[in-house]
């Protein structure tokens, strides 16, 4: 995980310096994919969200590329559950929630439900 | 954190800051007062060395980790905590150190977070 | 191993039965003496003075041909060999596909929930699942062992009124083929633990 940083548009130039003197601030992709992986543990049918990597599956990534970002989630999710309704209500969470947390767009999201049982919450 | 001044003073005025112009001394004094002072900025957890260890100021004796303090740039690496919005830690790390970097860009890297919990 | 690799086979087995049997047709014939006796006497070694000295005339240029022969003749049976393992189950199941990202379901781990859906009904002592089929088309193949003393509809409505209904729910499609193979096995003995 290289810590690529990313620029962040200014959100509330008003107390601080002229624009030109601010400077960047710049997301690491831990960080990015660390949030986004505490967003998806929050929707209620996602049961467990493989953050590292296991010998059969890929860790959960992300690559943060001038403010915008490609997030990869690997998740469990509870079965029976409507699959594409789960994965539209855990695009729209970690959308919004990383958007809110790290000013960072998540571009694209592409989930892997690497397993799925246990009962819905 | 401190404040900003709207105009902010000449960093030779503001103690603890040495000469203006960055050279060694002055600038290791420097960089200890920024990292001071983004330390306290609610949000903050810790400073960071970023990817290898890369922002750093070297001190006689000491190496300072997470500020970088260079001719024209400022760099501070934070971890942070999820207490409130990365942007919003960020701005609050610039407004603290902006006395003391005078003209120069302060960029600020997140390079990590606390997360509670597991 | 899936229908391609199926005909893949059919078509290997064929080739090389041809070729023995050619060959083997050929060894007896030539020592029933159907052939010419000026050529090919019967009673005759097969390497005789011919043979090697044809060998020995080409020089040693004839057996890098030879080993290259060999060689292509062995890439083409481990070829045939890994193709074995080629199967029709899918692995990953593309449910979405879409500007803001994919969305995969991993094969194996649908089969699973669904194989321990399967296994919650009436008399299943064991089940076992797979999804097969093309991209967007996927079937459900079961083979479920079930205890003969229960009755087989109460499994049948299980499967068709729970099971499938999931399966369909979870892939939002309104057609999932599916196909069970039920083997009915005697009851185990009540001292005997089976999930």
């Amino acid at each position: 995980m290289t810590a690529t940083g990313v620029t962040v548009p200014a959100q509330r130039p008003a107390p601080l310096p002229a624009p030109e003197r601010r400077g960047r601030t710049e997301v690491a992709d831990r960080v990015v994919t660390k949030i986004a992986c505490c967003a998806a543990r929050e929707v209620p049918e996602v049961r467990e969200v493989h953050q590292r990597a296991r010998p059969w599956a890929r860790a959960s990534d992300c690559e943060v590329h001038g403010g915008r970002a490609t997030v990869r989630l690997n998740v469990s999710v509870a079965y029976p559950a409507p699959l594409h309704a789960v994965a539209a209500r855990l695009r729209e969470h970690v959308i919004r929630r990383v958007a809110y947390q790290t000013g960072v767009e998540v571009s694209r999201l592409d989930i892997t439900m690497t397993d799925l049982g246990g009962d819905l919450p | 954190m401190t404040p900003a001044p709207p105009t902010p003073p000449p960093p030779g005025a503001t103690p603890g800051s040495g000469t203006p112009s960055g050279t060694a001394p002055g600038s290791g004094g420097e960089a200890g007062v920024m990292a001071e002072r983004a330390l306290g900025c609610d949000g903050v957890a810790g400073l960071s060395g970023g990817p290898f260890g890369t922002v750093a100021t070297y001190l006689p004796g000491e190496r300072l980790t997470g500020v970088s303090v260079g001719e024209r740039e400022v760099e501070i690496a934070i971890v942070a905590t999820l207490d409130r919005p990365l942007p919003e830690t960020a701005d609050a790390v610039r407004r603290a150190v902006a006395d003391l970097a005078g003209e120069r860009r302060v960029n600020v890297r997140v390079d990590d977070i606390v997360v509670e919990g597991p | 191993m899936n229908r391609k690799t199926g005909r893949g086979n059919r078509w290997g087995l064929g080739l090389v039965g041809l070729v023995l049997t050619v060959l083997g047709g050929s060894a007896l014939a030539r020592g029933l003496g159907a052939f010419s006796q000026n050529w090919a006497a019967a009673r005759t070694t097969i390497v005789d003075g011919n043979v090697t000295g044809f060998f020995a005339r080409t020089g040693p240029g004839i057996w890098w041909l030879v080993a290259l022969a060999a060689l292509i003749v062995a890439v083409l049976a481990l070829r045939w060999l890994f193709v074995q393992g080629r199967r029709q189950t899918r692995r990953t199941l593309r449910i979405e596909d879409g500007p803001t990202g994919v969305t995969d379901v991993a094969a194996g781990g649908m089969a699973q929930a669904v194989a321990a859906d399967v296994a919650t009904g009436p008399g299943v002592l064991h089940a076992d699942a797979n999804l097969v089929g093309p991209p967007g088309r996927p079937e459900v193949r079961l083979r479920v062992a079930a205890d003969e003393s229960v009755p087989i509809g109460a499994l049948g409505r299980h499967l068709a009124e729970v099971a499938l209904p999931h399966v369909r729910d979870a892939l939002d499609r309104d057609r999932v083929p599916a196909v069970a193979r039920v083997s009915l096995e005697p009851s185990p003995s009540p001292h005997r633990v089976v999930r």
